[in-house]
C-alpha cells in the first residue's frame, strides 16, 4: 500500500544571501501523515511552496507517482493532484462558499455560465465522502474558523487532490476543531489521500503522523517515525545548538559596544539610547564626531564648531580635539574666531575671497595679522562724500531679540538708533545675525523682545505693509528670490511697494501710464540696461536687476532705506553706482542702515559704524579716517570685546 | 500685455503654439491606437464626433451645454493656481452652490430679472462659505490645502445628498430617481438658447465671469498682487502685500465661482438638485485650467474644445462601439502632452550630453 506519492531530491532554495532549503530530499508515502517539523524560519513553508508550484527552486527536481514534474506555476501542482491549505486562509469573505469552492475551477454550461447545481453537488458528494459537512449558501464571513479549514480542504479535494499540505493548520482552532481536524485527516488517508502536516507543535506531531521530517535552517536534520523518538528527541533535531546567524538585535549590540568603546577611547560620552531630539547642542556635536570616528575617519573636518555651543561646551570640545590629535587623527576646523583659531591650532591657513592669503603658526602671528590677512580691503574708488546735517533719531531699536529660522536666537538684545540723514553702517561675518536683525525691523520676521521705534511711534509688530505706508524702503540681500519676481516684466517688478506706499490716482486700479512713467523714470535714472520695460525682469543681468531694485526703493520717497548688501556679486561700474546714488539719498535727508558683508563698502559709505558679532553689537564706531579695518576686523572676529 | 499692443508674436509664443499642436496630434494619434486595438475604426468615430459637437443645431446646443461649466469651473481653478493655492475642491463647492440655488429657485417666489440673479448668488455664497474651511484650516493650522480640499469633495458630495433627504423628508424606502429637491419655479430657469437643447444663457454667464476675472488680473491692484502672491511668495510680503487676507480671498473668489457654477448647472441644464449630479465637472476645471496655462481668455477657448470632445463623445458612443471613456483618456493624456516643460527637458538632455562629451575629451587627455 505504502507507495511513494511524492518525492523531491535535492531541492535548493535561496532568497538573496539567504539559504532558505538547503539540499533538501523527502519521500511522501501514499495513504499516510508525513509531518515536516522545525522551527519558525527552518525553511518548512518554503518547501511547502516549491512542491505546491509558488515557488520555483534553485536546483533539484519533484516526482510524482514516479513521474519527473516541473512546476511553471500553483495550478501545474494542482493537476499533479498536490493542494495545499496555507495558514492563512485563501477565501473571499464576501462570496458563498459555494463560489468560492468554485472559484478557479468552474462548472460551466452553455459553454460560459455557471452551473452552480451541478458544482453544488460534487461538492456535496466529496463533503459526504471525507465526512465534512459544510453550508454552501453561506457567506464566508459568516461561518467560524474551523468551518474554514474544512471548506479550504473540500476546495482543494473538489480540485482533485491526493496530495493535501496542510500548513500550520492547529495554530487557528481550539482543541475540540484540533481533534476533529485529527479526525478528519485520519478520514482522509483511509480513503488513500496523502497529507503532509506543516507544524511545529510537537505534541500533534506524535499523535497524528506516520512519519516525520525535521528541518533546521533549511537543512533535513531527521528522518524518523513517532515511535522511533520522543518530543525531546525531536526538539533536539528541531533547535540543535549552533548558533549561525547574529539576529539584528544582537547586531545592534555589538554596533553598540563598538561604539561605547570609541567613545571612551575618545573621552566623550553620549547617551546611546536616547533621542537625538531630547539632547542639548553640545551632545549633537560630540554624537557628530563619534560618528565619524565609527566609520573610521583619519581626518576630520569641523565647520565653524563651536558657532553654536556655550564658552564651556567650546572648551569641552577643545579638549577633545586635543585629544583626539594626541591619539593621531588629523584635525582641520574651519572658523572665522581669531581667538580659538589661536588656541587650539597648530597651523593657519588664511582664505580670502577664494584666495590664500597666508599660511603660518600661530606662533608667528597674533589676532592682528590675523585679521588683517582676512579682511585687508582694497579700496576702489573714493566716493565723494560731503558736509551734511545728522539731526535727530527717525528710527530707534531697544533690546531687540529675534530667533533665526532654527529656533536659535540669532540677533540678542541689540540696541541702535539711526538719525535723520545719516548712513549706519553695520559690518560683521556673515551669519553674525545682521539679517535677521534686518527682517525683525521690516517685519519680515516676527521679535521676540523688544521695541521699534519710528518716528516716535512704536511699530515693532507692524507688518511689511505698514511700513511701507509709513516710507520705509528695503533693498533686501538676495535680489533674486525677495527683491523681485523673474517670472514678471519690468512694470510689475517697479510698482511693487509703489502700489502700497504711494498708490495709484484710482487706488484699486493699476494705472498703466502712471506705472510706466515709474517704470520710465527707474530705468532711466538708475541706468538699467534694458530694452523693453515689457522684458521679464529674470532677462537681465545681475546688475541691472539690482540697479532696478535699488531704483524702485530709492525712487519712492521713502524715509528711511534699510539696505542690505547692495552690491553683492556685480560688477565695478555698477558698484560705484549705487555707491553714489546711496550718499545722494543721504544727503537729501534719507536716512540709510546699511548692512554689507563687505567691510570695505561699509568703511566708504557709513557716518557710524555697528560691528556685531555673534547677534550682538560689539562695537559702535565713529567712521573717521583714523578708524582703520583692522580694528573693525578684530571686533567682527570676536577678538576684541 | 506686450502681444496685445504690437500684435507681435514672441518666439516663446510661437514655441508655445507649436507645442500645443503636436500636442494634439500625438494625441489623436494615440486616441487612433487606442480605438484601433478595441477593433474600432478611427475615422468612424471622429466622423461621430463631429455630427455630435457641431453636425447639427442641436450637436451645437449640446457643445455649448458642456462648454458651460467647464468655463466656470475653469476660471474657478485659474483664479487659486495662479495664486499658488491648490483647489482642488471646486466640485465640493459646486455642489453646496448647487444645492443652495435649487433651494433658492424652488423655495422663494420672486419676478425673474431678481430671482436669476438671488440664485446665482445664494449659489455663490454657498461654495465661498464650504471653501472658508479648507483657508481657515490653512491658514491657522497650516494644513495643506490640496489633502483638505480633496477630501472635503467627498464630504460635500454626501453632506448635500443627506440635505436632500433631510429637506424633503425622504427615508431609505425612495427610489434612486426620485431623490432629488423639488422643481425651480420658471422664474429661476435661464432661457434656452437653441431649442430641445440644454444650451441656455448660462453660457454667456460664463463668458462674462471669465472675462470679468480677465480684466482683474490685467488692470487692477487686487490682480496685480494675486498674481505676485502666486508667483513670488517672498517677493510679495516683502513688497507689502498682506498675503494672509489674499489666501482668504483667493480661496473665497475660487469656492464662490465655483459655487455659481453650480448655481448655473441648477438654473441652467438641471432645473432641480439631484445628489452627485456632476461627475468630474470640478475636475474638467482643474484640467482645463492647466491647459489654458492660468489664462482666463484661453479658458473659454479650450472649454469650448472640452465640449465639444464631450458632445462629440456620447454621439460616438450611440453610433459606433467605441467606449466614451477613451475621450476621457485623451483628454488627461493631452493635459500631460502640455505640462512637460520641453524647454527644460531639452536643457536636462544638452547638458547631460555635454557633461558626456567633456568627459570623453578629459580621458582623451
Amino acid at each position: 500500500m505504502e507507495d511513494i506519492i511524492l518525492e523531491v531530491k535535492h531541492i535548493c532554495k535561496y532568497f538573496g544571501n539567504l539559504t532558505a532549503n538547503d539540499d533538501v530530499s523527502l519521500r511522501i508515502r501514499q495513504g499516510t501523515v508525513h509531518s515536516i517539523i522545525g522551527e519558525n524560519g527552518a525553511g518548512k513553508s518554503t518547501l511547502m511552496n516549491i512542491i505546491s508550484g509558488i515557488y520555483k527552486p534553485n536546483s533539484g527536481e519533484i516526482y510524482v507517482k514516479g513521474n519527473h514534474v516541473v512546476f511553471r506555476n500553483p495550478n501545474d501542482a494542482t493537476k499533479c493532484g498536490i493542494g495545499m491549505v496555507h495558514q492563512e486562509f485563501m477565501l473571499f469573505p464576501e462570496l458563498t462558499v459555494l463560489e468560492n469552492l468554485m472559484m478557479g475551477f468552474e462548472t460551466k454550461k452553455f459553454g460560459g455560465f455557471l452551473n452552480k447545481k451541478q458544482a453544488a453537488r460534487d461538492i456535496q458528494d466529496i463533503a459526504e465522502k471525507y465526512g465534512f459537512s459544510i453550508p454552501l449558501d453561506k457567506k464566508v464571513s459568516e461561518l467560524p474558523v474551523s468551518l474554514l479549514q474544512q471548506v479550504e480542504i473540500v476546495k482543494i479535494l473538489y480540485k482533485g487532490a491526493e496530495i493535501i499540505i496542510l500548513d500550520e493548520p492547529t495554530s487557528v482552532l481550539t482543541p475540540q476543531g484540533i481533534e476533529g481536524l485529527f479526525q478528519a485527516i485520519r478520514y482522509l488517508t483511509k480513503q488513500g489521500k496523502t497529507v503532509i502536516l506543516i507544524t511545529h507543535k510537537l505534541k500533534e506531531v506524535m499523535e497524528i503522523s506516520d512519519y516525520i521530517t525535521v528541518l533546521k535552517n533549511g537543512v533535513v536534520t531527521g528522518n524518523l517515525k513517532p515511535e522511533e523518538t520522543d518530543e525531546h528527541g525531536l526538539a533536539n533535531l528541531m533547535v540543535g545548538r549552533q548558533v549561525l546567524f547574529n539576529t539584528k538585535k544582537q547586531e545592534k549590540e555589538i554596533a553598540a559596544r563598538d561604539i561605547q568603546d570609541i567613545a571612551e577611547k575618545y573621552g566623550f560620552s553620549i547617551p546611546l539610547d536616547k533621542k537625538v531630539s531630547e539632547l542639548p547642542v553640545s551632545l549633537l556635536q560630540q554624537v557628530e564626531i563619534v560618528k565619524i570616528l565609527y566609520k573610521g575617519a583619519e581626518i576630520i573636518i569641523l565647520d565653524e564648531p563651536t558657532s553654536v555651543l556655550t564658552p564651556q561646551g567650546i572648551e569641552g570640545l577643545f579638549q577633545a580635539i586635543r585629544y583626539l590629535t594626541k591619539q593621531g587623527k588629523t584635525v582641520i576646523l574651519i572658523t572665522h574666531k581669531l581667538k580659538e583659531v589661536m588656541e587650539i591650532s597648530d597651523y593657519i591657513t588664511v582664505l580670502k575671497n577664494g584666495v590664500v592669503t597666508g599660511n603660518l603658526k600661530p606662533e608667528e602671528t597674533d589676532e592682528h595679522g590675523l585679521a588683517n590677512l582676512m579682511v585687508g580691503r582694497q579700496v576702489l574708488f573714493n566716493t565723494k562724500k560731503q558736509e551734511k546735517e545728522i539731526a535727530e533719531p527717525i528710527l530707534e531699536v531697544k533690546d531687540l531679540t529675534a530667533l533665526g529660522s532654527d529656533g536659535i536666537e540669532k540677533v540678542k538684545h541689540v540696541s541702535l538708533s539711526v538719525r535723520k540723514g545719516e548712513i549706519l553702517g553695520i559690518a560683521g561675518v556673515a551669519g553674525s545675525g545682521q539679517g535677521e536683525l534686518i527682517e525683525a525691523i521690516f517685519g519680515l520676521r516676527n521679535p521676540e523682545n523688544g521695541t521699534i521705534i519710528y518716528k516716535g511711534e512704536d511699530i515693532t509688530m507692524a507688518s511689511p505693509r505698514k511700513k511701507r505706508e509709513k516710507k520705509i524702503g528695503y533693498v533686501p540681500q538676495d535680489r533674486i528670490s525677495t527683491g523681485c519676481n523673474v517670472h514678471a516684466d519690468l512694470i510689475e517688478n517697479c510698482i511693487m511697494g509703489y502700489h502700497v506706499a504711494h498708490k495709484f490716482k484710482t487706488p484699486w486700479l493699476i494705472n498703466k501710464e502712471e506705472a510706466s512713467a515709474f517704470t520710465h523714470s527707474v530705468v532711466e535714472n538708475y541706468q538699467v540696461k534694458v530694452q523693453d520695460i515689457h522684458n521679464k525682469i529674470g532677462e537681465l543681468s545681475g546688475g541691472n536687476i539690482q540697479k532696478t531694485i535699488v531704483g524702485r526703493e530709492f525712487s519712492q520717497n521713502n524715509d528711511l532705506l534699510i539696505i542690505e548688501d547692495p552690491t553683492r556679486g556685480i560688477d565695478v561700474g555698477a558698484i560705484e553706482f549705487i555707491w553714489q546714488k546711496i550718499i545722494d539719498v543721504a544727503q537729501k535727508g534719507v536716512s540709510v542702515l546699511l548692512v554689507s558683508h563687505e567691510l570695505g563698502e561699509v568703511m566708504e559709505l557709513s557716518d557710524r559704524i555697528l560691528v556685531m558679532y555673534n547677534g550682538e553689537i560689539a562695537a559702535d564706531l565713529e567712521n573717521t579716517p583714523e578708524l582703520d579695518e583692522k580694528t573693525i576686523g578684530l571686533y567682527m572676529l570676536g577678538g576684541k570685546s | 500685455m506686450k502681444k496685445k499692443i504690437n500684435f507681435k508674436i514672441s518666439q516663446t509664443t510661437r514655441l508655445e503654439i507649436l507645442k500645443y499642436f503636436v500636442s494634439a496630434l500625438l494625441v489623436m494619434a494615440i486616441g487612433s491606437v487606442i480605438i484601433l486595438s478595441q477593433g474600432n475604426s478611427p475615422l468612424e468615430a471622429l466622423k461621430a464626433m463631429i455630427a455630435g459637437s457641431v453636425g447639427s443645431p442641436s450637436a451645437i446646443g449640446t457643445t455649448i451645454r458642456w462648454a458651460t461649466p467647464s468655463i466656470i469651473t475653469g476660471i474657478a481653478a485659474v483664479v487659486a493656481f495662479k495664486s499658488g493655492i491648490w483647489n482642488c475642491g471646486i466640485e465640493g463647492q459646486m455642489y453646496f452652490g448647487a444645492f443652495a440655488a435649487a433651494i433658492a429657485g424652488s423655495a422663494i417666489t420672486l419676478p425673474r430679472f431678481l430671482h436669476i440673479p438671488v440664485c446665482l448668488i445664494i449659489g455663490g455664497l454657498a461654495g465661498m462659505a464650504f471653501a472658508f474651511i479648507p483657508a481657515i484650516l490653512k491658514l491657522k493650522l497650516n494644513v495643506n490645502e490640496l489633502i483638505c480640499t480633496l477630501m472635503l469633495n467627498y464630504a460635500a458630495n454626501l453632506f448635500t445628498e443627506y440635505l436632500v433627504f433631510k429637506y424633503m423628508g425622504f427615508d431609505a424606502s425612495e427610489l434612486a430617481d426620485a431623490i432629488a429637491t423639488p422643481d425651480m419655479s420658471q422664474t429661476a430657469r435661464l432661457s434656452v438658447i437653441i431649442p430641445k437643447t440644454s444650451a441656455t444663457t448660462a453660457f454667456f454667464i460664463a463668458i462674462g465671469i471669465a472675462v470679468i476675472i480677465y480684466l482683474l488680473y490685467r488692470y487692477t491692484v487686487k490682480g496685480y498682487e494675486l498674481k505676485q502672491v502666486g508667483e513670488n511668495l517672498r517677493f510679495s510680503k516683502y513688497g507689502g502685500i498682506n498675503y494672509k487676507r489674499t489666501f482668504i480671498m483667493i480661496f473665497l473668489l475660487s469656492g464662490f465661482i465655483s459655487g455659481v457654477c453650480g448655481g448655473t448647472e441648477m438654473t441652467g441644464a438641471f432645473g432641480k438638485f439631484r445628489p452627485a449630479f456632476a461627475t468630474n465637472l470640478g475636475w474638467d476645471g482643474v484640467m482645463i485650467a492647466s491647459i489654458a496655462k492660468n489664462n482666463p481668455l484661453a479658458v473659454i477657448l479650450i472649454s469650448i474644445i472640452w465640449g465639444m470632445l464631450k458632445a462629440g463623445s456620447f454621439q460616438m458612443e450611440r453610433t459606433t462601439s467605441t467606449n466614451r471613456l477613451v475621450v476621457m483618456v485623451l483628454q488627461s493624456v493631452f493635459v500631460l502632452l502640455v505640462a512637460i516643460d520641453y524647454e527644460a527637458l531639452f536643457k536636462h538632455f544638452k547638458e547631460k550630453s555635454q557633461i558626456r562629451r567633456l568627459r570623453i575629451q578629459k580621458e582623451e587627455v
